[in-house]
């Protein structure tokens, strides 16, 4: 009963807990991704960010989108309007050198998907939702 | 209902994930951090303790296994090592200790099998309260300040 208690307030509680972005590479090779996201007031995907490389077992995490402009940065000069902790994370988007795969909302039309990664395997790239965070996680 | 199933949803796709912790500090505070998890050598509810992360405000840390605190700030006290070789069901994260710098309060969240609970609220120096929660989801670990 007190964990039924316990799960029904950590729900309660998350929607008033902003947005982090996760981003974990837990598959066998070096990814290359990009973020997408948009402000407060506006479009989904507006925000373009520069290409992250993320190695092997190696983890990002962004507490709201503001802390994009620091590490990659974002495309053409993008900036975050308005809060940074108001802005939408909506998708994220993995190069193989060859194709994408964009998961996410907005401009995603999936959620989870598999890849070929730069070392030939297959990956998947699954977008997760912890109460208002996001969790991607690439994997073999 | 909607959120039941979301929540059963989460624990089913969580199913391949490996066991990454997530660290929020959603307050305008800086926190002080020391994570306690298990491996095979160092077992235990405080078998692997880490040094302290100080997270400021806003601000968060993710670490994929308890091997990456190896070799990622802050490492583990001792300069223990953590291995993971033998396979997801042999290590895990077991708790966080929270305390505010600069006075306010601190607080153990974590597993319930370390007698701890996962959500615990604490007098916040910047004013008012925070709660502090230890979520899984799927075979993850949302560790959060609000």
């Amino acid at each position: 009963m007190r964990k039924l208690f316990t799960a029904a307030l950590l729900f309660l509680l998350a929607p008033a807990a902003r947005a982090a972005l996760f981003i974990n590479n837990t598959s066998k090779c070096t990814v290359q991704v990009r973020v997408y996201a948009h402000s407060e007031k506006g479009k989904a995907c507006e925000l373009e960010s520069k290409i992250m490389t993320i190695p092997s077992m190696g983890t990002m995490a962004f507490n709201n989108a503001g802390q994009v402009a620091e590490n990659p940065g974002w495309e053409k000069g993008m900036t975050v309007a308005g809060d940074p902790k108001a802005a939408v994370w909506d998708a994220l988007g993995f190069h193989n050198g060859t194709s994408t795969l964009k998961v996410g909302t907005g401009c995603a039309t999936v959620t989870t998907g598999v890849v070929k990664d730069a070392c030939g395997a297959d990956l998947n790239v699954k977008w997760t939702i912890a109460g208002r965070n996001i969790l991607v996680e690439l994997y073999n | 209902m909607k959120k039941l199933f979301l929540a059963a949803s989460l624990l089913v796709l969580g199913a391949q994930a490996k066991a990454a912790l997530l660290i929020n500090n959603n307050t305008n505070c800086t926190i002080n951090i020391t994570i306690f998890a298990f491996d095979p050598a160092h077992p235990g509810c405080w078998g692997l303790q880490s040094n302290v992360l100080t997270l400021g405000p806003n601000s968060s840390e993710s670490y994929n296994t308890v091997a990456t605190l190896n070799t990622a700030a802050p490492l583990w006290g001792g300069g223990v090592m953590a291995s993971i070789a033998g396979g997801p069901t042999t290590w895990g994260w077991n708790a966080g200790k929270f305390f505010f710098s600069g006075g306010g309060g601190g607080a153990t969240v974590g597993v319930t099998s370390c007698g701890l609970n996962q959500l615990e609220s604490v007098p916040n120096p910047c004013g008012g309260t925070a709660t502090v929660t230890w979520q899984p989801f799927g075979s993850n670990i949302l560790l959060e300040a609000n």
